[in-house]
């Protein structure tokens, strides 16, 4: 471990003395304190919070993100090229020893430039929202909506497979389906079309959802229904609508008359004693008569049942540690990439990665699409198999990527939702545990061959 | 010497720190075509105890031969074990110390976080640190600057911090690249005592330097590289010794006459005019004798400010570390030194 430490402090000390995280620090200030007083929000107290955890603290995030990725494709690739590294290579030191050292300074500079901004942020919240500077409806909203953290439910899923399959075979017999057209390439856009259509609450018609509500801590508290819809209007005319909550055999049930913004987010309150003994909630959204539009839900999205499940505090340090293990991983790249490249090279290739990182789900949209080119009896050979080895690279960068690919943990600590532990566990498993673990070895095995005393 | 012959000289040596054999390094470019040919096929043994040099120009392989010993460079071809085992074993790395031709130093830690550092990864305890640490500072003239970083030493100061660190283990090999490179006279000597000190308590030191004042002053024996080859190889006197000449040292303040008297005996015997004139001294023990007389009037306020040639825990025991120079052989009698002057020499000695 005395290596290992001795490289870990030795890179403290240069990063601190280099100047660069006074530096760094001058740029986290910058974006926590001036991005707050130049973005103007919606005016709301809940707009303010928002700005301020998701905005400020994600471009405080950013900012680290990249230094961290330039200053660790640095740390290993200018001892190269400084050769400061022979001097510690002809000591008793292993290559894996010198990686881990170089990434555990990194990652405690980072995780004490986190600890900064976190407090700073939590500090400025803390005071934005100061019962003494509130209205008693804007400190209600503080502490139902936005200094919490609640858990989110999706409604139930819906079984839409014979539908979809009565749609198709509908098509098919008018000739809506081109020939040239695979009938695996259809369902899925016939599926979006029918489950919005099964989510729609038409004039003069309601709808019905069911959720599966987890057990709760407390049992006493309230649930929250978040939800917003699209209108067929097209405008943001408020639309008149009836919630009813609770199953339909209940005498007890709840109805609640509401006008719905489209495209805004609304709160409804849920007694906790309307969920049914089986744990299920029923909600049902009847259009108020004399409306003539159309509202339309995206049930994975934009309904929400909310569950009060612990305190905003702990939820905060749950999402800065996801984002250490985030800058802990991207500290992995970047010293793995200074052992292979140069420095202006390593860093390029570092962004890449982050660039791959921020755009992985559509890698992953990519992968999953068939090749129609292939298909096209035209397209020629040279055409079919530049198609074939693109959806190969595809394919294989969303498998290296898809398991690191997560929420922005700062979204759901700007909407109040909770972050479990298990998500905390699972990526220090997956990006600490595992990702880490892989570059590192890649790393070390590449320094363990390296000549570091060739002439350059 | 052929190439057969160092094999078979390398090969009979006993107790081998370094054994290398047929050794190569080729340096090749981006496409791995063959771009510089830096050694080619050396082998050489260095003994445990003895001071060995490794002579020749820029460019001759020198440190690129140093740099395969401490496993910074691997050899193209042929074998090279280190105390025993592989160079880039870490166990052959706890036992060696090296000082390359450039002080490689972090530019922002100060003179005793560097030797912190360097003790850390060799795993040595914070009080053995501390110990050594004050005496290494004290030996490199150091211990005012041990606050100031590294990054605004000048190159000598620099060099003397590298010093320092090739010794926090008190290792058993020590490789010195260029040792008095970027010294003024008084560290050069410092450093040249250090090295006859270290030999003396028998460490082995490997040292490469194209300064020959420096090599002959110090080394037991010497390997003369020139385009990646050994061009000559054994004992520093075997090489230098002209032993179809002699001289004669008369002790001081000889009457004019009886030297008169002498060289006409001389005259007569040999049939020839034999050579006389003044011994000097060299120019560095003159130089060394005057900053030693001006040191104890002029108090030095920056730069470095050596107090011992070497910290304690390096030196032999029972032996005091100074300021002064080591005494040369004097006290061998004039007989002794006839004798070893015309005794036959061991023709396989290398």
């Amino acid at each position: 471990m005395s290596p290992i430490w001795a490289i870990a402090v030795q890179a403290m000390r240069s990063a601190i003395r280099s100047k660069l995280v006074v530096l760094l620090l001058g740029c986290l200030f910058v974006s926590l304190i001036g991005l707050p007083l130049t973005i103007r929000g919606d005016g709301t107290l809940a707009g303010h919070v928002y700005i301020l955890l998701r905005y400020s603290l994600g471009l405080a995030t950013l900012i680290l993100s990249l230094a961290t990725l330039w200053a660790s494709c640095a740390a290993v690739a200018s001892d190269i090229r400084d050769r400061q590294i022979q001097m510690v290579v002809s000591k008793p030191v292993r290559p894996m020893q010198l990686w881990l050292g170089k990434w555990l300074g990194l990652v405690l500079l980072n995780g004490a430039l986190l600890f900064v901004c976190f407090t700073a942020s939590y500090a400025a919240v803390r005071w934005i929202t100061h019962p003494e500077r509130l209205t008693p409806v804007e400190q209600a909203q503080v502490e139902e909506d936005i200094l919490v953290a609640q858990r989110r439910v999706a409604p139930r899923e819906r079984d839409v497979s014979a539908a979809v399959q009565a749609e198709y075979q509908a098509g098919r017999a008018r000739g809506e389906w081109p020939a040239e057209v695979a009938t695996r390439d259809i369902l899925p856009v016939l599926e979006r079309r029918v489950r919005a259509q099964a989510n729609a609450v038409h004039p003069g018609d309601a709808n019905r959802w069911v959720f599966d509500v987890p057990r709760l801590p407390d049992s006493g508290q309230p649930l929250r229904l978040r939800y917003r819809a699209n209108s067929s209007g097209l405008d943001l005319t408020p639309v008149r609508a009836v919630w009813r909550v609770g199953a339909p055999d209940r005498v007890d049930r709840q109805e609640t008359s509401v006008e719905i913004v489209p495209r805004t987010w609304h709160t409804l309150t849920i007694p906790s004693d309307l969920l049914g003994p089986d744990r299920t909630l029923t909600i049902e959204l009847a259009s108020a008569p004399g409306t003539r539009a159309t509202l339309l839900f995206d049930p994975s999205e934009d309904l929400r049942l909310m569950i009060e499940q612990g305190h905003f505090l702990t939820n905060y340090l749950r999402a800065a540690l996801l984002i250490l293990f985030h800058l802990a991983f991207l500290a992995a790249i970047g010293l793995t990439c200074g052992t292979l490249f140069s420095i202006p090279v390593a860093t390029l290739v570092g962004m890449y990665v982050l660039l791959l990182l921020n755009v992985g789900r559509f890698i992953g949209q990519l992968a999953a699409w068939e090749v129609h080119v292939a298909q096209t009896p035209d397209a020629g050979w040279f055409m079919w198999a530049v198609a074939h080895v693109t959806r190969a690279i595809y394919w294989g960068l969303n498998l290296i990527l898809q398991p690191v690919i997560a929420e922005n943990p700062l979204a759901f600590v700007a909407a109040g939702e909770w972050l479990g532990w298990g998500t905390v566990g699972a990526t220090l498993g997956v990006k600490v545990g595992v990702y880490v673990t892989v570059i590192m070895g890649l790393g070390a095995w590449h320094l363990s061959r390296k000549e570091v005393a060739l002439p350059s | 010497m052929t190439k057969d012959e160092h094999v078979t000289a390398a090969a009979s040596a006993p107790e081998a720190v370094v054994a290398a054999r047929n050794l190569v390094k080729i340096f090749r470019d981006f496409w791995h075509r063959p771009k510089v040919h830096a050694v080619a096929d050396i082998s050489f043994d260095i003994r445990r105890g003895e001071v060995f040099g490794l002579l020749g120009p820029n460019g001759s392989g020198k440190s690129t031969t140093i740099k395969m010993m401490l496993g910074l460079l691997h050899p193209s071809a042929g074998h090279l074990d280190v105390l025993g085992r592989s160079p880039r074993d870490v166990q052959t790395k706890a036992r060696l110390g090296y000082l390359p031709e450039e002080s490689y130093l972090y530019p922002y830690l100060t003179p005793a976080e560097t030797l912190h550092f360097f003790g850390r990864l060799f795993g040595l305890s914070r009080s053995d640190r501390e110990a050594r640490i004050e005496q290494l500072l004290d030996m490199i003239g150091l211990l005012h600057a041990r606050n100031r970083t590294v990054g605004e030493f000048s190159k000598g100061m620099a060099r003397r911090v590298g010093l320092a660190q090739a010794l926090i283990n008190d290792p058993d090999l020590i490789v010195l690249d260029e040792p008095t490179s970027g010294l003024d006279p008084l560290g050069c000597r410092q450093v040249k005592n250090l090295i006859q000190t270290l030999a003396r308590r028998g460490k082995t030191v490997v040292l490469s330097s194209h300064l020959l004042a420096d090599v002959e002053d110090v080394c037991d024996r010497i390997a003369i590289l020139y385009n990646g080859r050994i061009q000559a190889m054994g004992a520093m006197h075997d090489l230098l010794e002209q032993r179809n000449r002699y001289r004669l040292t008369l002790p001081e303040d000889v009457p004019p006459d009886t030297l008169r008297q002498m060289l006409a005996q001389a005259r007569e015997l040999l049939g020839q005019e034999p050579d006389v004139d003044h011994p000097r001294v060299d120019l560095e023990q003159f130089f060394l004798r005057i900053i030693e007389q001006a040191r104890g009037q002029v108090h030095t306020p920056s730069g470095t400010a050596p107090t011992k040639d070497i910290a304690a825990y390096l030196a032999t025991q029972g032996e005091v570390p100074s300021a002064s120079a080591p005494e040369t052989d004097a006290k061998a009698s004039a007989e002794e030194k006839l004798k070893h002057l015309t005794e036959p020499k061991d023709p396989t000695a290398t």
